[in-house]
């Protein structure tokens, strides 16, 4: 099942050395060149892909750099707000 | 899959070797673990400070203080070292850490190796008990990180003490993190993450007013109190001897679920000289902190985002039986540790996506449930030494 193939995939990847662990984090699954170019600049809304070359000061650290005003945005939106009631107990039962 | 036994003394011949500064210190850690020793090279070589900064240099003191036999050869330049990691004795002891760094850089190395000492492990700290955006503050360690290694069966003489609070860049902070010894760590089964049923947290300030600390309490309630009515948010506000020699402020928040997982997340203000941009207003930190947390409990799982390396470790660590635990968007950190787990313990994981409405175009791996057989990994200081 899709499930299935998926997991392969996780794993390969992660296991594998085709990608970068922030191409992995931030949901890329192919490593095909097409778009090599686009994930290297791809900041995916606010969590900012590092460069490879590790000339940054970061490298070292648990915490990654991230976009305060895309949080803000993206947490305005009613539906998004009203979907992550249901993590919490005081959700409707049923819904 | 388990490899075999490491006993010491017959690694050493083995050197694993690495390049740049990054993830340097999972390296030391799982150096220290495996008894397998490291040679990392290339550390910066075209920065305008070359090799090695202090803060590193600091930390790899304190490796060869709190060990017997480890032994550290850097580089005239600095760019490279050597290390052959020696046991962990335990016991007592004090060190200053760098200013370059905060108290959670060490204690992020610390945390994972207490519990495989020969006799309890405690230290005293000295140095920035937290700072924005890289490390852990000393609050998240405290309430978040130690309560992970509960799931695993380490509980009693656990804790960590902030006797004094230090902001950045002065520092002039002090914490005290004791642990116990432990023989061998529970296997867990850690798939429920249940629903969430209180929000705690600390807004801590140090040499400013104390509505500071108030003004953050009010802004995180408003953006969390739609959510959940148990939410209580300390205040800790130092003054005077306790309040270490630089102003800031800052908010750690943290998510409890009715099957006790952890999610969390933190803000802290900069200090001005450092940042372009005027010192945020303690309601930007709250209110950032709030979304943040909002964000890290969107992402699911039972183990907070910033704790899944931990987990994976002590998961690989245990009894030879299989640790099942579902794990929200694995960061790249944790898909880094995964691969240096491999290359200094052989152990991989199973990695199961967790099926999700993959309409939405991805964004991140999804949740993921990892599973492992452990290695059974003896508390070799215990027994050795």
């Amino acid at each position: 099942a899709a499930r299935m193939e998926r997991r392969r995939d996780l794993m390969t990847l992660v296991y594998g050395d085709e990608l970068s662990p922030e191409e992995i984090a931030s949901g890329k699954t192919r490593p095909s060149s097409a778009d090599a170019e686009s994930s290297q600049t791809a900041t995916d809304g606010f969590f900012r892909v590092t460069r490879q070359d590790g000339l940054d000061e970061e490298g070292d650290q648990l915490k990654t750099s991230i976009n305060r005003k895309a949080l803000e945005e993206k947490w305005q939106d009613e539906e998004l707000l009203s979907s992550l009631h249901n993590c919490f107990i005081t959700a409707p039962v049923g819904e | 899959m388990a490899p075999s036994s490491s006993s010491v003394p017959q690694q050493r011949k083995q050197i694993l070797r690495f390049t740049s500064h990054r993830h340097l210190r999972q390296r030391l850690l799982l150096s220290l673990l495996s008894g397998k020793s490291i040679i990392i090279s290339q550390i910066r070589p075209d920065d305008i400070h070359v090799g090695l900064r202090d803060y590193e240099i600091n930390l790899l003191r304190l490796l060869e203080r709190i060990t017997n036999g480890s032994t550290v050869e850097i580089s005239t330049t600095g760019t490279s070292f050597l290390f052959h990691p020696g046991l962990l004795p335990g016991g007592s002891y004090s060190h200053t850490c760098s200013l370059g760094r905060s108290i959670g850089y060490y204690l992020e190395v610390l945390v994972p190796l207490a519990p495989f000492c020969k006799k309890a492990f405690d230290i005293s700290l000295f140095g920035i008990t937290g700072e924005e955006g890289r490390d852990l503050t000393v609050d998240t360690i405290r309430t978040v990180t130690l309560p992970h290694l509960h799931i695993f069966g380490i509980t009693e003489n656990l804790e960590l003490q902030i006797k004094k609070r230090g902001a950045a860049p002065l520092g002039g902070g002090q914490v005290i993190f004791r642990c116990p010894v432990v023989r061998q760590l529970k296997t867990i089964q850690f798939i429920d993450k249940g629903k969430i049923k209180k929000i705690r947290g600390v807004a801590y300030s140090t040499r400013v007013s104390p509505q500071f600390a108030n003004r953050m309490v009010e802004s995180a309630r408003s953006v969390l109190n739609r959510f959940i009515p148990d939410i209580y948010l300390y205040t800790d506000v130092y003054k005077g001897e306790e309040s270490g020699k630089s102003p800031g402020y800052g908010l750690t928040l943290v998510s409890q679920s009715t099957t006790s997982a952890l999610h969390s997340f933190e803000s802290l203000s900069t200090p001005p000289s450092e940042s372009k941009t005027i010192q945020q207003t303690p309601e930007d930190i709250a209110l950032f902190s709030a979304r943040g947390l909002l964000e890290e409990i969107n992402k699911g799982g039972c183990v907070d985002g910033k704790h899944q390396w931990l987990v994976l470790l002590l998961m690989a660590l245990g009894k030879e039986d299989v640790g099942k635990c579902l794990m929200g968007d694995l960061t790249s950190h944790t898909i880094q540790f995964l691969r240096d787990m491999v290359t200094f313990f052989g152990v991989k994981f199973k990695l199961t996506p967790v099926q999700s409405d993959s309409s939405t175009e991805k964004t991140s791996t999804g949740e993921v449930m990892v599973s492992c057989v452990g290695i059974g990994y003896s508390n070799v200081n215990k027994s050795m030494a």
